[in-house]
């Protein structure tokens, strides 16, 4: 019990003595403000692409619905609606738009000949150069078009039918198509753990969550290098020498604890947090392992400079290996000895959260050889 | 230049000497990561040169023709560069294939999937994704699948409404022939949809191939996080030594330009270095940069000798930001949050295109989004003149504000 | 309340410490021995190697070979002894800048002993009472060394090591830490120092010059010039 309260003392002191660097408590204001100036601005007109879209004939009710389709709803793709095709052409000559969707004034006519004769043009695309990202557009703009092209292909294959075009009028044909309609999705996402993926996200604020976490590590490996000058300095030099290789250790967890809540606060204003309760426990196993990690470096170090020298190497294996924008499956070996692989991976897996825990034992032990061996040398 | 001024420099320089071979060590580490990543981002396919490999898996009850038939346009779609490989397997291999990184995701079809649709008793089917944190290829994948599955749909609404049809009223036509006919003209209209549009190129590109922005989103990251590396050579302890300096008539300005130079030229020399090796880590690698192919050799020149003046303008601000910051912790944590906002609003993580307008207005305005611009318009062979004014312009102007800051500190 | 330093007597045998860094022998057998109640004064040239002697009295740095008796128990290889006897004061002020002078003590002191220790014990002798809620960035260079060798001596160690005690100290701070240090001694503590400094040499009741590695004894009689020859170059 007294041990106890001994330890809570110096984590106390010791965290108290972070909070009173002026670059600490500062990036502690800023991690929160941060979070909330992205998940605003993204709030703004966004999109992977930007395409103008306009009517020939607006009154045309095919490319009306189309173009209402396209309109609806959340999108990675930002559209600009025009009042003239010359406008949308414009648009992508000056530079607002990568491209021009223009549906043309005879779209239901030009529908039916597709389905007759398979050619028909319905919609002039105008684009400045063809990319990957357009062509993934085009596949949204086919969707939207799918509709009522969908509905052309069914009337004028029933007609071919001996004697049904005679049968039914127009409504009656709609109400055989829509009969089977269903609202549902037939394709949903998940996650490995079962959890549905709920696409609140915009793709802006996708790698907050990464990002964060790198910050979380370089605190851990900013504290380590105060180690090295508090070691210089004989600051602790009168802790007996067990509790003294313990010592960095702590001095890791109080850098990146209240870095961490910093975190968790932000990832709650930007909208980020799924699972309250797993989100803190994920976040405590993860400051456990970034604070193992640090000291894995920080014993194989030889000095503060060679620490310093490490670090933009570090947090730039980090930012390309670890899911933070994308996922790259390459060099797995390298990111199971990155903290915030386990991290981003165990969001939505509880295998890689054990995976952690054990990653984090077999750094401490190893931190304490590697520190062993310099303290031998020394 | 006084002569304190030049015994100050060279003092300064000696320094730089003897930290060039650690900084030029993480220099080139630096270089790899992001030649690495250019690798990773490219992931040629040596079978299919044109396209990029989705591997997914595909478990549950494939047993369905109609299923099979959806699942073979999957995997020949055709309008994009991603290409898409199926493999049939156990549900407990795909998670291990999904958690080893071998699989980009699975689809698990449940049983009875077509008959449940048959009978209005709808059993999606799920694709399980990455076990992490939804990132972009989430996000957009998910629009795609929601896009697909309204295509499902109306397909499904058609051939249903067709077969009903057929049902009551058309003699002598079995409704399932009628309906299998009618997928086949799907298919040919799913696969054929590129008629549909009139695509028209206008040729007004002034924008670069994705690996030409990156190479220039790369270059504005790395010339941002080197900073880090020169922390024992600009990150200051103490103010002593200035304070001695400035009494024995080396004024703050002074030292600031001799500190400078000797900052600018280790960055110079590492700078030199890094484009003589990365460029031919690129071409060892297979990674081809468009712009620079079809680039004569001296505008090839021109674009390496323009990553000096972004080199020198980078250098300045990280000058500058140690100048507020003197603790070598606190400098570095400073340097590391300037380098991901600006190498964010500017656009070498995500494309400044993705950004909302606000945040582009804002990124366009910073030394890194400057930056991004000249080297860019460099690339694309464009004019740069006001472009290169601007990046000096930030330069003086790091330069003067850390002038101001160190005769503050030597006056307080 | 004096010091009770005095109930526990003892006598200090150093016996053959070695210690190498790379190709260099700092010490080579450095021996000497002490009682409690006498202060020795150990000098060197620079770099002779008197900070590592220290350090490694105090448990801080492995040596080679040697032992350091304390009352028949090898400090050296019973460390909770040892840090129960010994108090080391290194040359810098091994002290947290952020936190307040009171903040500091509490790392090292148990809350009843720092309670007395403010009241009546070394604590107050010191005089750290004056200044307890001060950052200790913001103490003076003497206030520093006060505070550190306060902190040294949370366990009312026996035996005090100090390296250059009252470097870089004004008049008033130096003078204020040699009448503790003259108390200390009397009752009954031992306190090695190592020093360059005249005032220190002259508290000191055996001096020992550091000098190839080795101790040997010299009778300290104020003339500077005989002790610059006798300590070699550096």
């Amino acid at each position: 019990m007294k041990k106890m309260r001994r330890l809570l003392l110096w984590y106390g002191l010791l965290t108290k003595r972070q909070l009173k660097r002026p670059a600490y408590l500062a990036l502690l204001l800023l991690v929160p403000l941060l979070a909330l100036a992205v998940a605003l601005s993204v709030r703004q007109d966004s999109g992977i692409v930007t395409v103008a879209v306009a009517c020939e004939d607006p009154a045309d009710p095919v490319s009306a619905a189309a173009v209402d389709r396209l309109l609806s709803g959340k999108s990675v793709l930002r559209f600009l609606t025009c009042a003239e095709a010359e406008d949308a052409k414009n648009a992508v000559i000056h530079g607002e738009a990568d491209a021009a969707w223009i549906f043309r004034a005879d779209t239901g006519e030009m529908l039916e000949r597709y389905v007759q004769k398979g050619r028909g043009t319905i919609v002039t695309v105008i684009e400045r150069e063809d990319n990957v990202f357009l062509k993934l557009a085009r596949e949204k703009l086919y969707a939207a078009v799918y509709p009522d092209l969908s509905y052309t292909m069914f009337r004028r294959f029933l007609e071919t039918l001996p004697g049904a075009s005679q049968l039914l009028g127009e409504q009656e044909l709609r109400g055989y198509y829509e009969s089977g309609t269903m609202d549902e999705e037939i394709v949903h996402f998940a996650y490995a753990d079962g959890s549905e993926v709920q696409n609140a996200d915009s793709y802006l604020v996708a790698p907050l969550r990464g990002l964060l976490s790198l910050l979380i590590v370089l605190c851990g490996l900013a504290s380590g290098m105060y180690c090295f000058r508090e070691e210089r300095e004989e600051t602790f030099v009168w802790l007996p020498a067990g509790k003294r290789r313990l010592l960095p250790l702590v001095s890791h967890m109080t850098a990146i604890f209240p870095v961490a809540a910093a975190v968790l606060l932000a990832l709650t204003v930007g909208g980020l947090l799924a699972n309250p309760v797993y989100e803190l426990l994920l976040m405590l196993c993860f400051s456990m392992a970034s604070a193992a990690f640090c000291e894995l470096i920080r014993s194989f170090c030889p000095s503060e400079a060679q620490m310093g020298a490490l670090i933009p190497v570090l947090m730039v294996a980090m930012l390309v290996l670890c899911p933070v924008f994308l996922n790259f499956r390459l060099l797995r070996p390298v990111q199971y000895l990155l903290p915030p692989f386990y991290y981003l991976n165990a969001v939505h897996s509880a295998a890689y959260l054990c995976g952690m825990m054990l990653y984090t034992a077999a750094a401490v032990v190893l931190a304490m050889v590697f520190s062993g061996m310099k303290r031998r040398r020394a | 230049m006084s002569g304190k001024c030049k015994s100050y420099l060279l003092l300064q320089l000696k320094r730089g000497l003897k930290l060039m071979p650690q900084v030029l060590i993480v220099t080139l580490l630096l270089a790899l990561c992001a030649v690495l990543a250019g690798l990773m981002l490219s992931d040629l396919d040596e079978a299919d040169g044109a396209k990029q490999k989705i591997e997914i898996g595909v478990v549950g009850d494939t047993k369905d023709t109609y299923l099979n038939i959806g699942l073979y346009a999957l995997e020949h779609l055709d309008s994009s560069r991603f290409s898409v490989r199926l493999q049939t397997m156990e549900e407990q291999e795909a998670r291990t294939a999904l958690y080893a990184g071998r699989l980009t995701g699975y689809l698990v079809i449940p049983e009875d999937f077509v008959e449940g649709m048959v009978n209005g008793d709808h059993h999606p089917i799920t694709y399980v994704t990455s076990t992490g944190a939804t990132g972009f290829g989430t996000i957009v994948a998910e629009e795609l699948a929601s896009d697909i599955s309204r295509l499902l749909l109306e397909t499904e609404n058609a051939i249903y409404g067709a077969q009903a049809f057929t049902r009551q009223y058309i003699d002598g036509v079995d409704p399932y022939d009628a309906g299998q006919a009618l997928v086949e003209r799907y298919m040919r209209l799913v696969l054929n949809r590129n008629r549909l549009f009139e695509v028209e190129t206008i040729g007004t590109a002034d924008s670069l191939s994705p690996e030409g922005y990156y190479l220039c989103g790369m270059a504005v990251a790395m010339l941002l996080l080197w900073g880090i590396s020169c922390s024992p050579l600009i990150s200051r302890r103490s103010n002593e030594l200035c304070g001695i300096l400035n009494a024995n008539g080396l004024e703050g300005a002074g030292q600031i330009l001799s500190e400078f130079a000797a900052f600018f030229l280790l960055m110079l020399f590492t700078l030199l270095c890094v484009m003589l090796l990365a460029g031919d880590a690129l071409w060892q690698f297979g990674i081809r940069i468009p712009e620079l192919s079809a680039l004569k050799g001296e505008n090839r020149l021109r674009f390496c000798l323009e990553l000096i003046p972004v080199g020198a303008m980078l250098s300045a601000l990280s000058f500058f930001l140690y100048e507020l910051l003197p603790g070598t912790v606190g400098g570095i944590l400073l340097q590391f949050l300037n380098a991901v906002a600006q190498g964010y609003l500017a656009g070498c993580f995500y494309p400044s295109s993705f950004l909302p307008e606000g945040m582009r207005m804002v990124g366009n305005i910073l030394p890194a989004g400057v930056a991004m611009g000249l080297l860019k318009s460099g690339l694309g062979d464009r004019p740069v003149l006001w472009r290169l004014l601007s990046v000096l312009g930030y330069t003086i102007l790091f330069l003067l504000l850390s002038a101001a800051v160190r005769r503050h500190r030597l006056r307080a | 309340m004096e010091n009770d330093i005095s109930l526990h007597p003892g006598d200090a045998r150093i016996l053959q410490i070695a210690k190498r860094y790379g190709h260099k022998q700092v010490l080579s057998g450095a021996s000497f021995s002490a009682q409690s109640g006498t202060c020795v004064g150990i000098l060197g040239a620079n770099g002779s190697g008197k900070s590592t002697l220290l350090r490694i009295l105090a448990g801080v740095l492995r040596p080679d070979g040697g032992s350091f008796f304390w009352n028949g128990t090898d400090l050296l290889k019973d460390r909770a002894a040892g840090t129960q006897t010994v108090a080391y004061v290194p040359q810098g002020t091994p002290l947290i800048e952020e936190l307040t002078a009171l903040d500091n003590l509490r790392l090292w002191y148990e809350k009843a002993n720092l309670q007395v220790s403010l009241e009546e014990g070394v604590l107050r002798e010191l005089g750290i009472h004056e200044f307890l809620k001060t950052p200790a960035s913001k103490l003076s260079g003497g206030m520093k060394k006060r505070l550190s060798i306060g902190c040294a001596l949370s366990k009312d160690q026996p035996v005090l090591l100090l390296d250059e005690p009252t470097a870089a100290l004004d008049l008033a701070g130096k003078e204020r830490i040699l009448r503790y240090f003259d108390r200390f001694r009397s009752n009954g503590g031992l306190l090695v120092i190592a020093t360059h400094d005249q005032r220190e040499l002259e508290l000191c009741d055996s001096w020992l010059i550091l000098r190839d590695g080795q101790l040997r004894p010299y009778v300290y009689d104020g003339d500077i010039r005989r002790l610059t020859d006798s300590l070699g170059e550096p």
